[in-house]
């Protein structure tokens, strides 16, 4: 039993890097080319030839998912390598700061987290200037509040530990501290996280650019996808919607089952179940 | 494992079952006979044969107030009477006025109107109400601009002499046939919600948001219309297609996307117009104006280059922008004025010949880089091109044209923005644009260099002295005939001219058919070359238009 647990998670961990491997190695090879408009393949049903149809331009939805689906990866991974940082940073700041410090980065915490996130992000992303960029910083800057809270618990919790004391009596400097003691002792927390925004990041990415506030119709997007195809769906062209919903779906779900499945491996409860 | 077998099972069924439903969508070419036995069996949720209901938008434009452009879409005529108005054919005949004069120096407009033609409240139409209406639109001044007019006087019952401080020839071919004629008595800032015009139908009640319910105005003085009630119902397009499949609306209007649409008992209302989309292209380098009226930047170092200009221009191929973006429906543009009286017809150029754009682009120095995109002493061949995301039709046109013009080595940015922002930029991108009136103002409008960053009008700042002669030769004409060789000569003249021949501040690519899906049994009647304004243009005739009965 025990084995057969661990072997299902890490199957999962296997299965969801080979997805999210195959939309990037697909990336790479796939020319743009079918990406231009053509009036003679309009609004083709998914067929062996086009395995996501066609839009209204004529486009390949299966290369225009692919390639949407790499924005959003570019934008996970910068948003959630950016919300690690500003949360680590943050989070053993108010840890190992004075208690003012900690109080002040405790309220900014419950303010980004009390305001509308979405809101929030179409607010910066207008602010720094729309198109990709606003939405790469929209996603990158909102991301942090709520592991910069778990950061910080947890560096409240080790902070006190007996090698710490004897560190610090040893006459060590905090930076030495954190480098050499905390960082350690927090990085599987850290790593994890980091996979766990990712969702929250490509998600709202999305919703983004299906609101349109983001990128040019040119760049391919699963929001700006999903939101054309909403704009017709009387038509009843159902591969337009479904079909690049589901990919979302499945990236979210594999970033997700990843985080998922090394938090139970990493936590010492679960580890051997 | 089994789990897993069975969700790939589930999987595989749940895509047959799409695949099955995608089987089923109706081929778009029905049969006529099935067409007609169809129809008969459409459900109208028992309207009776003389009453409507309609969806053409969201919100209804203008709002039937002229101070917020009521009439400028031709639609003055459902609800309102004007002094003259527009045939079919573009001539300009006689409404409320019975004839007219206009005195050789073209300063004085004379106009003897009919005494019978009645407001929907029952009072009768007099010279003092056209008095009214256009002094009240002069002074408020923001859409109409009236300014030639001098003073408007009414030397006895029933006549008005407008004298004008200049010619002004379009004078005749907008406001004259445009401009609703306000009750005096009766007009406020309310006026929308309560609206009183003289016209076949009064407005019964107006609710934004929801509806406009029409009915015939009892004191009309002509022929009664066929149809005594139509509502316009306000519904977004997805809304409206469900609505007409359900039977609870009986014509909409519909995007190229939509217009092929199958749907029993209906019939596709494809009608020509020259409402016109293309690119505005800044006419001036940057740096050159400094001080434009408007205060936002000018000029653009690629799209002032006339060979870039020149290479679009032949180098796209329309029909296939029209193809593409517009399903079909539409035909190529050349310029904002395609197909009226006053247009040029050699500015229908030969396009779709990317050797004759590559031609020009290399001469004038562009060669073509290792990214395929071109170079001129360190100047790449690119520009951004705005365009307003809510409007799929212009984002589609923007799409193909950019795919385009990367082929001939030039590289169109897209940035998707909306009108707010898009006015900021005007004069240093290049906009996705659209006009086409039954008249030459946008022609002028556009062109001229006195109108250079004020709203939407001459937005790249064109400037060709040339060109500026020739409209105001044609806006000083007192003779229709001869403003419109102006016109022409504006156009082209053999060696200069503003058209797709000459500078080509904008390079028009296509117009669109007006395309409105709606019960076959509905006779739209004579609906001639539509202008701008999808929304009212199919209705702007409503009470010319009948019910066939094909089911005997």
């Amino acid at each position: 039993m025990k084995i057969d647990m661990r072997v299902r998670v890490i199957a999962s961990i296997l299965v969801s890097v080979i997805i999210i491997g195959l939309i990037a190695v697909l990336n790479l090879t796939l020319s743009d080319a079918a990406l231009n408009t053509n009036h003679s393949l309009k609004n083709l049903p998914p067929s062996s030839d086009f395995w996501f149809g066609t839009d209204s331009l004529g486009r390949d939805m299966f290369l225009r998912t692919i390639k949407g689906l790499q924005f959003s990866l570019y934008v996970g991974i910068l948003g959630a390598f950016m919300g690690v940082v500003i949360a680590l940073f943050l989070g053993i700041l108010a840890a190992v700061g004075s208690r003012k410090t900690d109080r002040i980065i405790m309220w900014f915490v419950d303010m980004f987290i009390g305001m509308p996130h979405l809101i929030f992000m179409i607010l910066i992303s207008f602010t720094v200037g729309k198109g990709a960029y606003g939405v790469i910083v929209a996603t990158a800057v909102t991301h942090w509040p709520a592991l910069a809270r778990v950061i910080r618990n947890e560096v409240n919790n080790i902070k006190n530990s007996e090698y710490i004391l004897l560190s610090k009596n040893l006459g060590k400097s905090r930076w030495f501290i954190v480098k050499k003691h905390i960082l350690p002792a927090i990085f599987p927390q850290i790593f994890i996280g980091f996979i766990l925004l990712f969702p929250h990041v490509i998600l709202h990415e999305a919703s983004m650019t299906f609101l349109g506030f983001g990128l040019s119709a040119q760049q391919p997007s699963i929001g700006i996808i999903l939101s054309e195809a909403t704009k017709h769906i009387s038509l009843g062209n159902w591969w337009l919607v479904i079909l690049p919903g589901l990919s979302l779906i499945i990236l979210v779900k594999c970033f997700d089952s990843i985080g998922e499945s090394m938090r139970l491996l990493q936590n010492p409860q679960t580890r051997y179940l | 494992m089994k789990k897993t077998h069975r969700l790939a099972a589930l999987t595989l069924a749940l895509f047959c079952t799409f695949q099955l439903s995608a089987c089923k969508i109706p081929s778009k070419q029905m049969p006529e006979q099935e067409e007609l036995e169809s129809a008969m069996l459409r459900e109208r949720k028992g309207r009776s044969n003389d009453e409507l209901v309609i969806s053409m938008g969201e919100r209804i434009p203008h709002e039937f107030d002229p101070k917020d452009r009521y009439g400028m879409y031709n639609e003055a005529h459902i609800t309102h009477s004007t002094l003259l108005r527009r045939t079919v054919d573009l001539e300009i005949v006689g409404d409320l006025a019975e004839d007219y004069t206009i005195s050789d120096d073209g300063l004085t407009w004379t106009f003897n109107l009919h005494d019978d033609f009645k407001f929907s409240n029952g009072e009768t139409v007099t010279a003092e109400d056209v008095k009214f209406t256009y002094e009240m639109l002069i002074e408020d001044g923001k859409h109409w601009s009236m300014d030639f007019i001098d003073k408007i006087e009414i030397p006895s019952e029933n006549k008005i002499v407008f004298t004008l401080s200049e010619p002004h020839s379009t004078f005749i071919q907008s406001q004259l046939v445009e401009v609703p004629i306000v009750p005096k008595a009766h007009y406020d800032e309310n006026y929308k919600f309560n609206p009183i015009g003289s016209g076949p139908y009064m407005v019964k009640e107006y609710k934004p948001d929801e509806q406009a319910i029409f009915v015939v105005n009892p004191y009309w003085h002509k022929k009664e219309p066929h149809f005594k009630k139509w509502t316009w119902v306000l519904l977004d397009e997805n809304t409206a297609l469900a609505a007409l499949q359900t039977g609870d609306v009986d014509m909409i209007y519909a995007t190229p996307e939509f217009a092929d649409k199958a749907i029993e008992g209906c019939k596709l209302f494809d009608i020509e117009s020259n409402d016109v989309r293309g690119l505005s292209m800044p006419y001036v380098p940057k740096g050159v104006i400094d001080d434009s009226a408007d205060g936002y930047p000018v000029g653009n170092d690629v799209t002032s280059d006339p060979a870039i200009r020149r290479a679009l221009n032949v180098g796209i191929d329309r029909q296939k922008v029209v193809d593409v973006a517009l399903n079909g429906h539409g035909k190529p543009a050349y310029s904002v004025i395609d197909d009226t009286p006053f247009w040029n017809p050699e500015s229908i150029i030969a396009d779709n010949d990317p050797q004759e754009a590559m031609r020009i682009l290399d001469e004038a120095g562009w060669i073509l880089g290792k990214d395929k995109i071109r170079t001129k002493n360190g100047l790449k061949a690119e520009f951004d091109l705005y365009y307003p995301t809510a409007d799929q039709l212009r984002t589609n046109v923007a799409i193909e044209a950019a795919s385009q013009a990367k082929a001939l080595g030039i590289n169109i940015n897209l940035v998707g923005s909306n009108w707010d922002e898009m006015i900021t930029k005007s004069h240093e991108v290049s906009l996705l644009y659209a006009g086409g009136r039954h008249n030459p103002n946008p022609f002028y409008d556009s062109h001229h260099p006195s109108t250079a960053g004020r709203g939407w009008t001459n937005i790249t700042f064109y400037n060709n002295p040339k060109v500026t002669d020739y409209m105001e030769k044609a806006m000083r004409s007192s003779d229709i005939d001869e403003a419109n060789k102006y016109w022409k000569l504006a156009q082209w003249d053999g060696q200069a001219g503003a058209s797709t021949m000459g500078d080509l501040p904008y390079v028009w690519l296509v117009r669109m058919n007006h395309t409105y899906i709606g019960d076959m049994r509905i006779d739209v009647g004579d609906q001639g070359l539509h202008s701008h304004g999808h929304d009212w243009a199919l209705i702007a005739n409503i009470d010319q238009w009948s019910w066939k009965d094909i089911s005997k």
